[in-house]
């Protein structure tokens, strides 16, 4: 169960450097960057499973917590790779003003 | 002194600029100018008075758990750098934004502030914390009045990279997590000598990786020439001089403290290829300014 959790989290990963190198939409790049912290962040969250683990709360329900620790790196990281989403995206917007494409082929500064 | 002094200072004028904007407008300028001395100053005493080692928790939490903050003399000989060249760059910029651009500032000491923090970090998810508010405060600062389109697209390249090696070293700090339950860089240290050499391998290559996309090194430098050329003068300063170091700070760190006796050759030569004057991407640009750009070392204003 835990193997499949790890593999998802590397599949998605990978799915989103694939897109991220072969795709030429911007908004394409920015959903592929989404997908790839999504993967990471999965990847972190399973670490801390343990067998038969409850949720980390107080009062325990059970024998065993899992390790509460990835879940906060976590949160941590998901604010983060949100406002790194949202910078991305109003410099899309402010480059469609400009170009009136979304294409980098087609964007000159991001050809090279 | 506790070495959290050189992150506060600059992170309180960073949040104390709007306020002062909103609510004593004319003393603006000596807000920001006592703020950036007195960051430099607080960072200048944390960097002299921690040469010998200064490490702390925060919050009273065990070492494990807590924020670890740690000065040694690596990070306290980046400190005086960036007690130097954020002063600087603030007399730039004052000069060619003027005292009463708020904006910039916030960012700014945004900046300041974050490259101090990744200097005086202790564990490496607080280094991956402070990387990510240095980042993003650098895609500003290279776009910053978002009037120039080349400016836009040059800081949306270096957001695409930035982010594709941040989620790298993510990768890197979650696989030092799965191998060994720590964080601490400290604790860290008596735990790497255990692990086998392909997990050794996987964690640097992830974390190389990330950090070389960060610094601008050599096969990895796609977004430097254009974030240098279109930034203006007072940030492209900023960036070749002090915000370029501190990804190669961590490099040096992470390199010395974990990796150095199995991968020593790899590390030195991307290091150094990051400081050495001409980067290879001279060898396929042809424009001048770029080329120019390519100098990762303080240039005079233009």
């Amino acid at each position: 169960m835990i193997l499949l959790s790890y593999g998802t989290a590397i599949v998605l990963f990978v799915i989103g450097l694939c897109t991220l190198l072969f795709r030429r939409n911007l908004f394409k790049i920015v959903i592929a960057l989404s997908l790839m912290e999504g993967g990471v962040l999965l990847l972190i969250t399973s670490m801390g499973y343990i067998p038969g683990g409850v949720p980390p709360l107080l009062p325990l329900l059970g024998e065993q917590a899992v390790n509460p620790l990835p879940q906060s790196f976590t949160l941590t990281a998901i604010v983060i790779g949100a406002s790194d989403i949202a910078l991305a995206l109003a410099y899309i917007i402010k480059i469609y003003h400009h170009y009136g494409t979304v294409d980098v082929d087609k964007i000159r500064g991001l050809r090279g | 002194m506790n070495p959290v002094f050189a992150v506060l200072l600059p992170l309180c004028t960073a949040f104390l600029i709007p306020l002062g904007f909103i609510f004593f407008r004319r003393a603006l300028p000596l807000l920001v100018f006592s703020g950036g001395f007195f960051s430099a100053l607080g960072a200048g005493a944390v960097a002299f008075l921690g040469w010998g080692g200064i490490s702390t928790v925060m919050g009273g939490w065990a070492p494990e758990l807590g924020i670890a903050l740690k000065v040694d003399s690596l990070s306290a000989c980046f400190l005086l750098l960036t007690s130097l060249g954020f002063p600087l760059a603030l007399l730039s910029s004052a000069e060619e934004f003027g005292w009463h651009s708020w904006r910039f500032y916030v960012i700014f000491f945004l900046s300041w502030a974050s490259t101090n923090g990744i200097l005086v970090a202790g564990d490496i998810f607080n280094l991956f914390v402070f990387f990510e508010i240095f980042s993003v405060a650098a895609y500003l600062l290279v776009s910053f009045p978002a009037s120039s389109w080349q400016a836009v697209e040059a800081s949306f390249k270096y957001l695409i990279f930035g982010t594709l090696g941040a989620l790298f070293i993510l990768l890197g700090i979650s696989y030092i997590f799965m191998a060994t339950g720590q964080l601490n860089m400290a604790l860290l240290q008596d735990f790497f000598p255990a692990l086998p050499g392909p997990t050794l391998g996987v964690i640097a290559g992830c974390l190389l990786g990330g950090l070389l996309v960060k610094c601008g090194s050599a096969p990895a430098h796609f977004w430097l020439p254009d974030a240098h050329s279109s930034a203006r003068a007072p940030v492209s300063a900023l960036l070749s001089g002090v915000l370029v170091k501190a990804p190669l700070y961590a490099l040096l760190r992470l390199g010395t403290l974990f990796f150095l006796s199995p991968f020593p050759a790899f590390f030195r030569f991307f290091s150094f290829s990051a400081l050495s004057p001409w980067g290879w991407g001279i060898l396929w640009r042809c424009s001048r300014k770029r080329s120019n750009a390519c100098w990762p070392i303080p240039r005079w204003p233009r």
